[in-house]
């Protein structure tokens, strides 16, 4: 699979293969292609062969080109990399920069764009639930995730610090809790961006707090917020994010983020030794596994759409899965009968509806003063 | 250019179809169709000259450039991205381009080895209006059958293109601007995507006294090359090469023969198209009225029948040879026995009826009392529809009504348009053409099922009405015992 960005002016700004500019002759016709189609007024979206599936992204000021092997979720996955390049940049600047000067070279400004494209790209291939726009909730007791919940929050609250719109606590690529402000509602994808986000920098974060300005393109692609990211106890725990709209109202809101976290730290350790430790190796080694008597399941994906953020719940792929297209997607061994895969998938719905509290995340989030 | 016209039969009145939205006519949803000539545009300035041939004609020269040049800048940019080994073995006839944009759906086709490009664009809106789903795969198919069709009659582009350039287009000019405008594609995609034949079923005894018909005529006139016989609008023995048959099918049952039945059921009759007055049986193609009259015309001026080019091998490049050869039809009783000879004679043309008449007769009687005494109609009793294609024997078979078909269809009333769109769409997200064994059960809101089931190549689509809540478990047994009851000789189960 190959992806690759121009401007709409026909300079090429990226390319998941390798050097763009020694691609210059394909970007160049894939420019006219698409303002061939332009002026006929008329939007190019796609060429397809019998093995090559090519699908085409007009986002002005910018063109996406995607190029598979395979035809499912091309659209979504342009619409993933252009995300990437508005939550480095926000929509708004990027307009103006092209309105400035139309042969702007962008790669100097998406330094670190190859990454987060490649970390985009290694989701499609390795993360069954990336297509689904829900939240993977990592699974974790009940008590111990409200008790997060409530810790985050409080002292979120108790700092008076009403810029704080959302705090958040992931794990190994999923949402461990959630805090916010009533008004903002975290969308799937943007949490998407964030995972890539701490995937391509995870070395970075892992050596000292970063505070950076970020754009949420499906919250708003216009602004950004100024994002607080640091992994707990030493770069060995989950890794909180708080999102700040001070926009420099406070001289230095980094200090505020950062007392939270250490604060977050202390009140978890206070907490009793024995939950402490629990917690600890709950969040470092996640038992993600749904204890079913039978093998013949291989993995499934069960996205519940009641709540008001879709949640997924999904095994961990121990033999090889095939993209699951349906809700609940249950893939079961080749010698299984219809009438045994029905009688699983009962089951793993009743488990899942047992084990609820512990596979999703059930705590009302809107909880920040502000 | 021969004074045969192929369209004759088709401006014939034709029996309305059962529902009249079943067949939408293809000129209400298409945006352009083109026939370009790739190496005759290379010079810069001249590149218009690639042009051969464009739908609407009143369209600009610059934009019938523009249109052309662009089909051939996609095949070249795509071409870029496949290695080698991949484009040879992907190289076969109507190598395809599916270009989908926000107004159109177009395709593109490499014919005849890449020496020409035909393509057709179908306006969205236009599509939506009329409630047409475009599944590209059945467009790809219907535009190389108006390939096929044109080749059937005038033989390869290639070969009237190095004769004379200006002939060349004037020919494919007529025939396309008329074709398109008559040509009809079905509400159902499937039934124009699968290209096959309907073959009756014939016991063992009744196939040899047709062989046998048919190893006679060839024994005993050598003219004669090759032969298709038909019952009705079914097909009972050919001779044809397998890539000649389709196109010659589907012309035989949805013009000759109909255009046929018309004449015999008018009051009255045509006029008898019989050598000999005793004979049942006429001749449905060809002229023969020179016979004992004073035509006034060239004294060696014999016998008109339509030319037709049908395979014959392949030349050294890889191109069909073709031949051509005359279409002498003569039915008798129901029974179409079609020939296709290099020389027609007036005393061929009297010989052969002489022989023939009695024996088709003879052979129309049996098969249509096996006909009528046919318990009824099986097809009748099932309560769910379903199409059949083994890609092998090119057998194509199912229920939905068409109106060319003579037989009845279930009572069963029509699935909803979505469906037709979920079971393409199965078709192309679950089915892998390296796999030899599948099915796929999809369950749609209208609570219709489609189950789409491929074993030995052989692929069954069915649509099954709910008529009780039912789970995968039950739609199972369903199918299980739908094919066990109509499909038992068709799947080994």
């Amino acid at each position: 699979m190959q992806v690759w960005i121009l401007s709409e002016y026909g300079k090429p700004i990226f390319s998941s293969c390798g050097c763009e500019n020694e691609l210059s002759d394909k970007f160049a016709l894939v420019h006219t292609l698409v303002k061939r189609y332009e002026a006929w007024g008329d939007d190019l979206l796609s060429l397809q062969t019998k093995s090559l599936f090519i699908r085409f992204c007009r986002r002005s000021p910018l063109i996406l080109c995607i190029i598979s092997k395979q035809p499912f979720n091309l659209s979504v996955q342009l619409d993933m990399v252009y995300d990437q390049v508005v939550s480095i940049l926000s929509k708004t600047r990027l307009e103006q920069i092209y309105a400035k000067k139309n042969n702007f070279d962008l790669r100097d400004w998406l330094t670190d764009i190859d990454k987060r494209v490649d970390a985009c790209m290694k989701g499609f291939n390795e993360d069954p639930v990336i297509f689904f726009s829900g939240f993977r909730i990592l699974p974790l007791a009940y008590t111990d995730r409200e008790f997060l919940h409530n810790t985050m929050a409080n002292e979120i609250n108790q700092t008076g610090a009403d810029h704080v719109v959302f705090g958040i606590l992931v794990a190994h690529r999923q949402l461990v809790v959630m805090v916010r402000q009533k008004n903002f509602n975290l969308n799937a994808t943007d949490f998407s961006i964030l995972i890539s986000f701490i995937e391509c920098h995870s070395f970075q974060i892992g050596q000292s707090e970063n505070f950076i300005p970020i754009c949420l393109p499906h919250y708003n692609p216009d602004g950004c917020f100024y994002a607080y990211i640091s992994y707990l106890w030493e770069g060995k725990g989950p890794c909180l994010i708080l999102f700040s709209n001070s926009g420099f109202k406070e001289l230095d809101p980094s200090y505020t983020l950062k007392n939270i976290r250490m604060r977050f730290e202390e009140k978890i350790n206070a907490w009793e030794k024995e939950k402490v430790i629990h917690l600890k190796n709950s969040l470092i080694h996640p038992d993600s596994t749904i204890k079913m008597e039978t093998g013949d399941l291989w993995h499934f994906v069960y996205k519940n759409m009641y709540m008001d953020s879709s949640q997924i719940c999904c095994s961990s792929p121990q033999k090889p899965w095939i993209t699951p297209e349906e809700i609940a997607t249950l893939n079961n061994g080749p010698l299984v009968t219809q009438k045994t895969a029905m009688i699983i998938a009962e089951k793993m719905l009743r488990i899942l509806r047992q084990d609820e509290k512990r596979v999703f995340f059930l705590i009302p989030p809107g909880v920040l003063n502000g | 250019m021969y004074s045969y016209n192929p369209f004759r039969s088709w401006t014939a009145e034709k029996p309305e179809p059962s529902t009249k939205k079943d067949f939408l006519k293809l000129s209400d949803l298409i945006e352009f169709f083109f026939i370009a000539h790739p190496k005759s545009g290379t010079r810069e300035g001249e590149e218009h000259e690639r042009v051969m041939f464009y739908y609407p004609e009143n369209e600009t020269i610059d934009k019938k450039t523009d249109i052309t040049g662009f089909a051939i800048a996609i095949v070249h940019f795509t071409d870029d991205f496949t290695n080698k080994e991949d484009r040879l073995l992907s190289s076969s006839e109507y190598d395809h381009r599916y270009v989908t944009s926000k107004n159109c759906f177009e395709i593109v086709i490499q014919i005849e080895k890449g020496e020409f490009l035909m393509g057709i664009a179908l306006n969205r809106q236009s599509c939506l209006k009329n409630g047409y789903f475009v599944h590209l795969p059945t467009v790809k198919a219907i535009l190389a059958k108006t390939y096929e069709t044109y080749r059937l009659f005038y033989g390869t582009f290639i070969s009237l293109f190095n004769q004379n350039l200006e002939t060349f287009k004037e020919r494919i000019g007529t025939f396309f601007a008329h074709y398109l405008s008559i040509l009809r594609v079905n509400q159902i995609p499937f039934l124009d995507l699968f290209s096959g034949v309907d073959f009756m079923q014939l016991s063992s005894l009744e196939f040899l006294s047709v062989q046998c018909l048919v190893n006679r005529c060839i024994e005993e006139f050598s003219c004669i090359e090759k032969i298709i016989c038909l019952y009705q609008d079914q097909l009972m023995q050919y001779s044809v090469e397998k890539s000649d048959l389709i196109v010659l099918f589907r012309y035989l049952t949805q013009n000759l023969i109909p255009n046929a039945l018309q004449n015999e059921l008018q009051p009255g009759g045509a006029k008898k198209k019989s050598i000999s007055e005793s004979h049942i049986g006429k001749f449905i193609t060809g002229s023969i009225d020179f016979f004992g009259k004073e035509n006034g015309g060239a004294e060696n001026e014999g016998p008109t029948f339509p030319i037709v080019y049908l395979t014959s091998n392949e030349n050294a490049n890889g191109l069909p040879t073709l031949d051509a050869y005359h279409l002498v039809a003569y039915r008798a009783l129901n029974t179409t026995m079609c020939m296709f000879v290099k020389t027609v004679t007036p005393e061929f043309l009297q010989q052969l009826e002489d022989f023939l008449d009695p024996e088709l007769c003879k052979l129309g009687s049996m098969i249509g009392d096996k006909v009528s005494n046919a318990p009824r109609n099986a097809q009748n009793d099932m309560s769910f529809y379903f199409i059949y294609f083994n890609p092998d024997s090119l057998s194509l078979k199912t229920n939905f009504s068409s109106p060319y078909s003579t037989s009845s269809s279930t009572n069963v009333p029509l699935p909803p348009k979505s469906i037709y769109k979920l079971a393409c769409e199965t078709l192309e997200h679950f089915f892998d053409e390296k796999e030899e064994f599948v099915q796929v059960q999809v369950k749609d809101e209208s609570d219709w099922w489609v189950v789409v089931k491929k074993i030995n190549e052989r692929i069954l689509i069915l649509f099954i009405p709910n008529t009780a809540p039912s789970t995968i478990v039950d739609i199972h047994d369903t199918v299980t015992n739908i094919v066990k009851t109509y499909f038992a000789n068709m799947f080994i189960i």
